[in-house]
């Protein structure tokens, strides 16, 4: 069973081993319009392990899905082991919420599987094909408190053999509201993290 | 540092601000970076 982190604060996983068919790591906050009324983000998470918090044959060993809100958590010095995808930020049109303020470093990633599987270092996904916010004709959807976002992400030393794609950044297409797109995903070591 | 092996390179996609700084990718086939409506960035990889 993965561990799942809801609206969770002050939260530590150090030292793990996760071995299942779904996310190993989920991070997030509530649900929809229910999980924004609430409004309970989980915040100040930190995941490590001293020899790596290895995860084999899980879809994401990271994974924030957060509707409502999530920020400030840290991963650092990880293993991932044959994953699907290595760090998975998602989200989709009607779950709004911010996901903020992420720190990922030190991870390496290794025997990564063929066929069907295949992993992608850092994979954004806010715009899946959800109920809300399909594209009608060519006009985008309005972006409104359902539109999720994705900001301040900062990703360093990170060691990967053997993706099928490097990386994956997709946004929203929506044009003319600031907050929606990423403010800020950077793989650099200028902007490491301090907590 | 960011160092990836991959089949396949480096796709952003409706993006904003995004800054890569010491990436080095290698991939095998395709372009190592494709970019589609993205507003500034600074997309610097290393072969």
């Amino acid at each position: 069973m993965r561990s799942t982190l809801e609206s969770c604060r002050h939260a530590i996983i150090r030292g793990c081993t996760f071995d299942v068919g779904d996310d190993g790591i989920c991070i997030k906050s509530g649900k929809d319009a229910a999980g924004r009324r609430i409004g309970v983000p989980t915040e100040d998470v930190l995941v490590e392990g001293l020899h790596g918090c290895i995860t084999r044959t899980a879809a994401s060993p990271s994974a924030a899905r957060c509707p409502a809100a999530c920020g400030i958590w840290r991963v650092d010095n990880c293993t991932f082991m044959g994953t699907d995808i290595g760090l998975r930020f998602k989200s989709t049109r009607g779950r709004g919420g911010v996901v903020e303020k992420i720190y990922v470093s030190n991870v390496r990633m290794t025997d990564i599987p063929g066929d069907r599987h295949q992993l992608q270092p850092v994979l954004r996904r806010p715009l899946t094909a959800g109920r809300v916010g399909r594209r009608c004709g060519n006009q985008p959807p309005p972006v409104t408190e359902a539109t999720p976002q994705f900001r301040d992400i900062h990703i360093e030393n990170i060691i990967c053999r053997g993706a099928k794609k490097a990386i994956v950044l997709e946004g929203l297409p929506d044009d003319g509201h600031p907050g929606h797109l990423p403010e800020k995903c950077l793989p650099s070591p200028r902007n490491r993290a301090s907590r | 540092m960011f160092a990836i092996t991959s089949q396949q390179g480096v796709e952003v996609t409706d993006a904003e601000n995004i800054s890569f700084d010491n990436v080095r990718v290698e991939n095998k086939t395709g372009d190592a970076l494709k970019t589609v409506r993205v507003k500034n960035s600074k997309l610097d990889l290393i072969k």
